[in-house]
């Protein structure tokens, strides 16, 4: 009766935590809608490297770069599929369309942010929503041309975060220049809130043309 | 401004009403006896104050060690963002199962005695001097965040160097005060109810401190992103969350089977308030969180990941319980439950603890990770926004 006792008293303060939040007209993190991010829970991975294209790298050995696109792109346009990728073999220079795909429909591309060889390919990404971001989801192994121009073109962890917490500034920017329907892009965005999750990709081909432009293209 | 009156006062009254009520008890304890503020007795002198205090609370403080070998031993540095409040949860954690210790003792005083008279056969000999290691090496993990706090940056060096040997002896004392823990209800066999008992105590208590300290990271998250307006690190939740569900599956199949393999598997079918309690144990703490949390949707939507975390929890606190209070019940007779003042010195170490954990946030860079650390390091400046 004891253990029974303390669970129920447990789960009852949750539960009246719940109420009082709603009291509150606030809504606890466990039932806030997936489709919300803000720039405090943006991750980026200790020890990968973040180009200005959204592209995320991790080192591997003798010049190889694992590649893959960046949280920050995944759920600011998300639904991004995957429909083609640089063939294996082939020699990329950097501004190279590197993938290509839809976001939400609208047709959009991602650039190599370095030159180099595509030594392998991920093909299990074609076709289906990006997910796993910096694990399974990964696009392309890449020998990369020159060790010293990864240095010039990507950040190293703790200041990706940073970086891509003032994407996060630049994308509401953005995002109220493009559309005249601001409440389509964020939820509290007037008061320095949250976006919606795939805000960009809600909007139409040429604002995604634009989005690509401004901040996939370095 | 309602609402904002609402916000800072409702749990704030509760609070005080908690902590105002336990150190009456407190009062009551010290100057009175154990006698007259508890309903333990000589027949069942372990009670809510050991069960939930000591053994839930080293089970729920768990996590720290985990995040610890997760990022330092193991090298999977991704997780790192968890790192600083888990280890900050497990501190105040010990701290709090020291405090219990305090009230439940008959004679406090002689807390100290364990440094001195050793009795290296007795396993509350080992369970107390990794309460009292383990709680000096949670310090010496958590005190980075003090020292960057307070720009004590030549003492931050030394303390970073060392910091990897701490780690590793930090998941060391756990592991040990995890297992030995079960290890005190081994000279009960005869005492305990036989779906409870077993030679594998031990083992069952450290992997269930696993998969309870995973699902405290993932609830520790949420409570922080309520109370703070933090961001949740989905992608690694939903991780550790697949930990869990590991954990739990293992800890289930290693259970059942001992049960099996010890012909006990009858005792499921005698309906009796043991058998009911197992089998809620079972259900809320095993077979939920591992059907919510196995499945990659549930792990990636915010609910369900809760969901998961809560029957994580609520499990570790019914086998917990169980263990110490309901499978002794029987064989004693006592029919203990806990007195009104028992509750509440209890109810104001929780209280005490979670302001602890709310100021420390507050006053430390407790969510800025490794990030303080290594701008030290490498002097680059980074611009926040």
């Amino acid at each position: 009766m004891v253990a029974l006792f303390v669970a129920l008293t447990f789960i009852i303060f949750l539960v009246i935590d719940f109420f009082v939040l709603r009291s509150q007209k606030k809504v606890h993190p466990a039932f806030m809608p997936n489709s919300v991010f803000d720039k405090s829970s943006i991750y980026f991975p200790g020890k990968y490297l973040l180009s200005k294209g959204h592209i995320w790298l991790q080192a591997l050995k003798n010049d190889t770069y694992k590649l893959g696109l960046d949280e920050f792109v995944v759920r600011a346009m998300n639904n991004i599929v995957i429909n083609t990728i640089a063939e294996e073999g082939t020699k990329i220079k950097k501004g190279d369309v590197l993938f290509s795909g839809t976001a939400g429909g609208h047709p959009v591309a991602f650039y190599a942010p370095v030159g180099g060889t595509v030594s392998q390919i991920n093909t299990n990404i074609l076709n289906k929503n990006i997910e796993d971001i910096y694990n399974e989801d990964w696009g392309v192994i890449l020998q990369v041309e020159s060790q010293a121009k990864i240095q010039e073109i990507a950040f190293e962890a703790v200041k990706a975060k940073a970086w891509m917490q003032s994407e996060f500034k630049r994308l509401k920017d953005f995002l109220t220049i493009q559309t005249a329907e601001p409440e389509l892009a964020g939820l509290t965005m007037a008061d320095g809130g949250n976006i919606a999750e795939g805000a960009v990709s809600m909007l139409s081909d040429k604002v995604v043309a634009a989005f690509e432009n401004d901040f996939l293209k370095q | 401004m309602k609402a904002a009156f609402l916000r800072l006062t409702f749990w704030k009254v509760i609070a005080v009403a908690i902590i105002t009520f336990g150190l009456y008890s407190t009062f009551l304890r010290f100057t009175q006896g154990l006698a007259s503020v508890t309903n333990l007795s000589d027949s069942f002198p372990w009670g809510m104050w050991i069960g939930f205090d000591i053994l839930c609370g080293v089970c729920l403080a768990a996590g720290g060690f985990l995040i610890c070998a997760i990022t330092h031993i193991f090298n999977i540095e991704e997780f790192k963002p968890l790192t600083r409040s888990a280890i900050l949860t497990a501190f105040l954690g010990y701290v709090m199962v020291v405090f219990a210790l305090l009230f439940d003792l008959g004679r406090p005083l002689n807390i100290w005695h364990a440094l001195i008279m050793w009795n290296p056969h007795s396993v509350m000999f080992e369970v107390a001097w990794c309460v009292m290691l383990y709680s000096s090496v949670l310090f010496l993990e958590f005190s980075p965040v003090i020292l960057e706090r307070f720009q004590l940056t030549r003492l931050l060096k030394i303390v970073k160097r060392v910091s990897l040997p701490i780690m590793i002896l930090g998941v060391l004392l756990s592991t040990l005060h995890q297992s030995s823990l079960g290890s005190l209800f081994l000279i009960v066999p005869a005492k305990m109810h036989p779906l409870w008992y077993s030679p594998l105590l031990p083992v069952y208590f450290y992997l269930s401190a696993i998969g309870t300290g995973f699902g405290m990271i993932i609830f520790e998250s949420y409570l922080s992103a309520r109370s703070f307006n933090k961001g949740l690190e989905m992608p690694l939740l939903s991780r550790i969350g697949l930990f869990a569900a590991i954990f739990v599956a293992a800890v289930f199949v290693i259970r059942f089977s001992d049960l099996a393999l010890t012909g006990k598997l009858h005792y499921l079918l005698i309906p009796c308030q043991e058998t009911y309690m197992f089998a809620l144990e079972i259900v809320i703490g095993m077979i939920i969180p591992f059907a919510i949390l196995i499945q990659k949707r549930n792990r990636q939507s915010r609910k369900w990941l809760y969901f998961g975390s809560v029957s994580l929890i609520v499990g570790a606190l019914l086998n917990r319980l169980n263990v110490s209070i309901t499978a002794l019940n029987g064989f004693s007779k006592a029919n203990y439950f806990p007195s009104v003042n028992e509750i509440a010195i209890t109810m104001m170490l929780v209280v005490i603890g979670m302001i602890a954990f709310k100021y420390a946030v507050q006053y430390l860079p407790v969510f800025a990770e490794e990030e303080h650390t290594e701008v030290l390091d490498t002097n680059v400046v980074v611009e926040n926004e």
